[in-house]
């Protein structure tokens, strides 16, 4: 991989649903080597019941995509050539980002202009790999906080 | 009779409506009643469907003239305004907390941060054919769990958790270094790496033949990659540093590698080069040029200590030199590092961490201290599809003439002791003992050996169907003894009588030749680091003081590679001194189980000096 391929970088984004706290997004920046760059998470956000019951089946959505979703890469400092998701209901994120969403199902039919940094990525790292890291990091500062 | 006529109540409420004033006295009167406001209500139209109600007058309808008297009651008309609960669809901001990573190394290129001296002695000559051999290119399978890296347990910072927790999968590290391999590495070996990696003080405690050498390779080689480290010192025994240097060819043949050796002037100059990214070293070196090695402030960014057990003493000068080197991270390779008490791991970690364990620690304890900084696999957990070891213990009779010795030197030996009361040391017993154990090889009058008997013959059998042997003993003057007896099977002898640049030349003559059947060694030498895989039959034809190192002598055939199963016979002369000590080496092995275990079961001692006194039933001297 060429120093300039090490600067592309892609966005992974995923919501843990914990039962007791809420969900709670993270959002990871790698660069095409699978190299970590930045990452973030938030804090537990959890609708209450009225929240629940008015928003419906249009909760999900919201709490993902336009509250966590677009929280997390707002704080993002490198700007990525496209995020990935593994969640459908973080499809409401599109409209507050520039750059594409992809679900990780949907990679084959991304856009030409990220279909080649896309294969740099994946010769080297299964594409859904990273939320797995996400899924571990989330835990790992849940820990931390909870022990702070 | 009619009722009579009553006045009427001129209740301006009820008033008697007399429609029938002007008609004649015999009718009766009829008196009509309405309600007034009704009335009037009818009258303007509103309520003309009111029945009228018109009666005759009787006795007792004079009642219903009275005007009734109603009264009216003010019922208050208080609505409450009902209470408007406003839910709010706005959620509070998010906390985003975020981190952010030093941009890592690209990995392109070793060559790039070390350029290699020609006056070095490096893989660089051997390098190009190695490197051919690197074929297999790591990469995840379909279905296979990638191996991550783990903080270790004393990496506090948040930041610095998430940094080791974020990285990529090794094999996906490897693969996007272009790191080749010579052999596709086994998922345990990488998660060996995935340990050893992050870790500034860590214990690799692979049973023996897992592949420590390739693993500890293997990190080294993508720390120097990653630009974590730049120069590395590795000790070992000896007879390993040609071993060591093999591997590295085969594993890392661009890491430049620079074995010290040859006068004290060569050994000075090779100190002082900065060029090699790795220096091997024996331990008796590390302890002759102590000196050199810190002359100039000196630090390595990376010491390990193969064969750790070494320092296993705190107070030997080998132990108090070699933690006196600085370094920047500290790792032990040993596949034993307890052999006798839990004061051997305490050894090792006053180099790893030093006042992290006491002396005297409990082995529970232990357990519990080290479980972050240990890692230890045994074959049958991991191999799971590697060929079993088969152990046979041979229990052998004594010929006559060897037990009528024995007899006499044990009956004598003990009674001598005795006579010494309080003033019999250690050193006294251990002489007996091993006085009787190499009767029990040989009569040393007449040179009888009932092992030698069961040897030969079991020798015959492996030479006859094309297998190869090795027979164990501590003492060479055994090992000659059966050479001369298994001749005809042409043995090899590799033990410390022979000369360093030759065992090379010789362990290459027992794989390639089939004429040399057997290979005669002693503990000390051939128990450690070499591959003997291509062998399928172990003799033990004495014991060793602990299991460990046992262990490390059968686990020579018994490793990655072994071509069918291991057959491990250990001899032992029924009756004898060896039954005894039999019984204490059971009890180490328990000992090493209870720290390197999960079961947390109590622990048995070990070899003590009362356990060595009690071979003959003595008291310890100062007892009562």
């Amino acid at each position: 991989m060429s120093e300039q391929e090490a600067q592309v970088s892609l966005g992974f984004i995923t919501v843990v649903d914990h039962d007791e706290l809420g969900c709670i997004g993270g959002y990871l920046i790698l660069n095409l080597g699978g190299r970590p760059l930045e990452f973030h998470c938030t804090a537990p956000v959890r609708a209450n019941r009225a929240q629940q019951i008015l928003y419906g089946v249009s909760l999900k959505p919201f709490l993902y995509g336009e509250l966590v979703g677009r929280s997390l890469v707002e704080k993002g400092l490198e700007t990525p050539i496209a995020i990935l998701a593994n969640q459908p209901e973080l499809n409401s994120l599109q409209s507050f980002i520039d750059v594409p969403l992809i679900q990780v199902g949907d990679v084959e039919r991304a856009q030409s202009a990220v279909m080649h940094d896309l294969q740099i990525f994946m010769e080297t790292i299964p594409i859904d790999e990273p939320f797995g890291r996400i899924t571990d990091a989330i835990e790992e500062a849940r820990r931390g906080a909870r022990a702070a | 009779m009619l009722p009579q006529r009553r006045k009427q109540s001129t209740s301006p409420e009820l008033r008697p409506h007399r429609g029938a004033e002007n008609s004649a006295a015999a009718r009766p009167e009829v008196v009509s009643w309405q309600n007034r406001p009704v009335a009037a209500a009818m009258r303007a139209g509103v309520h003309s469907l009111l029945p009228r109600v018109d009666f005759y007058t009787t006795g007792w309808q004079t009642a219903l003239k009275r005007t009734p008297e109603i009264q009216s009651l003010e019922m208050p008309w208080n609505v409450k305004v009902p209470n408007v609960v406003t839910f709010s669809m706005d959620m509070a901001d998010v906390r985003v907390l975020g981190f952010r990573f030093p941009e890592s190394a690209t990995w392109n290129s070793f060559s790039n941060t070390h350029n290699s001296s020609g006056d070095v002695e490096e893989n660089s000559g051997e390098s190009v054919d190695q490197a051919a051999r690197l074929q297999v290119k790591p990469r995840i399978r379909k279905g296979q769990r990638p191996t991550r890296m783990l903080p270790p347990q004393d990496v506090i910072k948040l930041e610095d958790r998430l940094y080791y927790l974020l990285q990529p999968p090794l094999e996906s590290l490897a693969h996007g270094a272009s790191l080749r391999f010579p052999f596709e590495p086994f998922p345990y070996q990488y998660e060996g790496v995935a340990f050893l990696y992050p870790r500034f003080s860590a214990i690799l405690a692979d049973e023996m033949g897992l592949g420590k050498t390739m693993q500890a390779i293997t990190t080294i080689r993508m720390l120097l990659f990653s630009s974590e480290i730049r120069n590395v010192l590795l000790v070992c025994p000896k007879p390993l540093v040609s071993n060591w240097k093999r591997e590295f060819a085969l594993w890392a043949p661009e890491i430049p590698v620079m074995v010290v050796e040859g006068d004290s002037a060569k050994r000075d100059w090779q100190w002082q080069q900065t060029s090699a990214a790795v220096t091997i070293a024996n331990y008796e070196l590390i302890l002759r040029d102590y000196e050199s090695i810190v002359r100039d402030d000196t630090q390595f960014d990376l010491m390990v200590l193969d064969e750790a057990q070494r320092i296993k003493n705190r107070s030997s000068s080998t132990s108090k030199v070699i933690r006196r080197i600085p370094r920047g991270r500290s790792w032990a390779l040993t596949g034993t590092p307890v052999e006798n008490s839990c004061d051997d791991l305490v050894g090792i970690f006053e180099f790893l961490s030093p006042g992290y364990l006491y002396p005297g620690i409990e082995p529970h304890r232990a357990a519990e201290l080290v479980g972050d900084y240990v890692l230890r696999r045994t074959k049958d957990v991991v191999m799971t599809d590697m060929p079993p070891i088969m152990n046979r213990d041979a229990e052998l009779q004594l010929t006559e003439q060897q037990w009528e010795r024995y007899r006499i030197a044990e009956t004598d030996g003990v009674m001598k002791l005795n006579q010494m009361g309080d003033s019999v040391t250690i050193q006294h017993v251990f002489e007996l003992v091993l006085r009787l154990k190499q009767i029990c090889n040989f009569d040393p009058v007449t040179g009888a050996s009932a092992k030698l008997d069961r040897l030969e013959a079991d020798i015959e059998e492996v030479a006859a169907s094309g297998k190869k042997a090795i027979v164990f003993s501590q003492w060479v003057k055994t090992l000659e003894q059966i050479s001369e007896r298994l001749d005809r099977f042409g043995p090899l002898q590799y033990h410390g009588g022979i000369a360093s640049k030759k065992r090379d030349a010789i362990l290459d003559r027992f794989e390639n030749d089939p004429d040399h059947s057997v290979i005669l060694m002693s503990y000390g030498a051939g128990a450690v680091g070499l591959n003997l895989q291509f062998c399928e039959y172990v003799f033990l034809f004495d014991r060793w003081w602990n299991p460990a190192v046992e262990d490390q002598a059968i686990n020579r055939a018994h490793r990655i590679g072994a071509v069918g199963t291991v057959t491990v016979t250990r001899m032992l002369s029924v009756g004898t001194i060896e039954e005894r000590i039999h019984s204490v080496l059971e009890a180490k092995r328990e000992l090493f189980d209870t720290i390197f275990s999960s079961t947390k079961k109590p622990a048995s001692a070990g070899l003590t000096q009362e356990d060595i006194f009690g071979l003959f039933d003595l008291r310890l001297p100062g007892l009562s």
